[in-house]
């Protein structure tokens, strides 16, 4: 066998977190469908609920309770089961995930042993911080403080536990950087986000079956509107690509005076997609790799920063509760990274929701979720077009600046550059609405019983398994986020560059262009469904 | 199959790759900037009115841009 | 029809480097790399009809490991002869 041999369409299926990101989220959606057939295997995925020290008499909040299996409420076939397994749900999920995420090492040739060590450790220190995030004080809002005896929260939803996931990550990476290095085999965000945003797939296909439990026309109402995110975010992100890429790339070369590739890098890179369009569009233009990763160091630092500031911005600030899908599609196309981007996007729909809820003292409810998929529309399709993005640059840069005689660019650069969990997130988003749409008789009454097994498979998926990722993705991010690297004299001027047109150009337009295209959509109020 | 040699072992242990931040050359980086060419301007340009179309089709085309 | 000749190619912070089971070149520049390429190509006689396609993959594993997980495709070129 040659040492080296051809690079097939299928290269890599085994070998990358793109592939096991896939095999992962849409394994566990296909053992989830079992259910349709009464077979409930993804019951025993975790979730926390709101707990306090002392709960008051008839109210809530035990903490024997805090951790639970999502098949104790939403199971058909083995709710009794699922139901004695409590806490013991926080290990059968580390088991499991474990094992699965494991394998997916294995296969990638990383070292086994300090992964499993890494994860463990990561792992339980999420458990730890879901539990604190979870205690009312933090979680509760001031419309259900009251049913866990409180009389003041902190009115943070789930963000909370985010929050401080992100804390203690960057507590780490920060103050003990032998200990972040060792766990460095295990954190990885963007591996973790990409198993998320497939689940989030799920999500999208399931928010139909939820709400026609409610009502059939809300049903068809969420199938329209994740439909018209799906076509205004594909817009808004081709268009503004194709402004900021060139906008960044004039400010680094007229102002910064950079040299064509760094400048043509880092115009990727500060544009949307981050460390991901920083490679393509590096090898794009046949760059030495040590820019794209310079330029990569940076962009997981920038873009840690924006997690910071921009959800609270946009809730508190502008554009707040009024235009929450603006805030979302803007987030999409101003945070760099799949993995800062999708936090971000959960910070602000958990933010956005508890705040519509306590403006309207309980009367408005919005539906989980459909904020952060704003946010990761407009991502995804970006991870989609910088493929092609790379491509243009690619010619550009072979036939008209370098022209080196005999080399041509190969279009099958196209497919090798494709973000491929994309295909799992698109996959489990129309399977689901295959299901609605086809058995599921679009949510009729006389399809409830049907629709009830699917969304007993459903649910553990998109709720416990997505949450649980998102936690290791906002711990990971923070542990791998190194906040001296921007004071390394190395990035020099790129720093400011980044900060530039970050602030100066890049979110202004994004949020112009969100604007643009989303203002005036509405999500559905569910609070008169709600108990 | 070709022996494997141990750089090249090396060079596939996880975690390694061949390249780190820290083994850079900065200057080669940020330093030597070419004069602004016309297929510079011809590929921004492009790209700025490939923007313009997209907006004018996009916002006559999605049903929830301001135009609608 | 050409030859083609898979090999890969990657960065070690100084030089490219393509490799191939026949044959490993360094360079500076890519400019220097193509034409050692050739050379070798030439004087092994690993043309068909005097043509040759050779399809320089780039080594995923000299991309770090924390990069892959963002993307772990660098580029792939074709250089003609």
């Amino acid at each position: 066998m040659a040492q080296y041999p051809e690079r097939k369409w299928y290269s890599g299926m085994l070998s990358t977190e793109d592939w096991w990101a896939v095999w992962i989220a849409v394994g566990f959606f296909m053992i989830s469908l079992l259910n349709i057939w009464g077979i409930d295997l993804v019951g025993w995925m975790t979730y926390p609920t709101k707990w306090v020290f002392n709960p008051p008499e008839g109210g809530k909040g035990a903490i024997s309770q805090a951790f639970y299996a999502l098949g104790k409420k939403y199971s058909v076939s083995a709710k009794g089961f699922y139901k004695g397994l409590g806490w013991w749900s926080v290990i059968w999920s580390y088991v499991i995930f474990g094992t699965a995420l494991t394998i997916g090492a294995a296969f990638m040739k990383w070292n086994v042993k300090r992964f499993v060590g890494g994860f463990t450790i990561i792992y339980f220190l999420t458990i730890a911080i879901w539990f604190i995030g979870h205690h009312a004080f933090i979680a509760a809002t001031k419309v259900n403080m009251h049913k866990y005896g409180l009389n003041f929260a902190l009115n943070l939803g789930g963000g909370g536990s985010f929050i401080l996931a992100l804390i203690v990550g960057l507590i780490i990476g920060n103050f003990f950087k032998g200990f972040a290095k060792y766990l460095s085999e295990a954190a990885k965000p963007e591996w973790y986000i990409k198993t998320a945003i497939v689940t989030l797939g799920v999500k999208l296909g399931y928010l139909p079956i939820k709400l026609s439990a409610f009502s059939q026309k809300l049903g068809k109402q969420a199938a329209d509107l994740t439909f018209d995110l799906f076509v205004a975010g594909a817009a808004a992100t081709v268009v503004a690509y194709l402004i900021f890429w060139p906008g960044v790339y004039v400010i680094s070369r007229k102002i910064f005076k950079l040299p064509r590739k760094t400048a043509a890098v880092l115009g990727s890179g500060i544009s949307i997609c981050g460390v991901s369009a920083a490679v393509a569009t590096g090898g794009a233009v046949r760059a030495k790799p040590v820019v794209s990763i310079m330029v990569s160091a940076l962009v997981v630092v920038w873009a840690v920063i924006e997690l910071i500031i921009l959800p609270g911005f946009f809730t508190h600030v502008w554009p707040g509760t009024k235009d929450p899908l603006v805030a979302g599609a803007s987030m999409g196309m101003a945070v760099k990274t799949d993995g800062a981007d999708a936090a971000a996007g959960e910070l602000l729909d958990e933010f956005m929701r508890t705040k519509i809820e306590i403006e309207t003292n309980g009367a408005v409810k919005w539906p989980e979720g459909i904020i952060t998929a704003s946010a990761v529309m407009t991502k995804v399709w970006i991870d989609m077009f910088i493929g092609i993005w790379a491509f243009v640059l690619a010619l550009v840069w072979v036939y008209k600046f370098e022209r080196r005689p005999g080399e041509r660019v190969p279009a099958s650069e196209v497919w090798h550059r494709f973000p491929k969990f994309v295909i799992g997130y698109f996959f489990c988003w129309f399977f689901l609405l295959a299901i609605y749409f086809g058995p599921g008789q679009g949510g009729a009454p006389e399809a409830m019983p049907f629709l009830k097994t699917v969304k007993a498979g459903a649910v553990p998926v998109e709720k416990g398994m997505r949450k649980l990722f998102f936690m290791l993705t906002f711990l990971s991010l923070g542990i791998i986020t190194d906040f001296k690297k921007l004071k390394e004299a190395q990035f020099g001027k790129m720093v400011w560059v980044y900060f530039v047109a970050l602030f100066g150009f890049i979110i202004p337009v994004a949020i112009i262009i969100g604007y643009l295209f989303h203002h005036g959509m509405t999500l559905p109020n569910i609070a008169q469904y709600m108990k | 199959m070709a022996e494997v040699t141990t750089e090249e072992k090396k060079e596939t242990q996880p975690g390694t790759g061949s390249l780190s931040v820290d083994a850079l050359e900065a200057e080669d980086v940020l330093a030597g900037a070419e004069e602004w060419s016309s297929t510079e301007t011809w590929l921004v340009l492009g790209s700025f009115i490939a923007a313009i179309i997209a907006l004018f089709i996009g916002l006559l085309v999605v049903p929830t841009s301001v135009l609608h | 029809m050409p030859m083609v000749i898979y090999a890969s190619i990657r960065h070690d912070g100084k030089d490219w480097i393509v490799k191939h089971d026949a044959f490993e070149v360094r360079g500076k520049t890519l400019d220097e790399i193509d034409e050692k390429v050739k050379q070798v190509v030439r004087e092994k006689g690993l043309m068909r009809g005097g043509k040759a396609q050779v399809y320089m993959a780039y080594d995923n594993n000299a991309i770090p490991q924390w990069i892959r997980q963002y993307s772990s495709h660098y580029f792939d070129r074709v250089v003609e002869l």
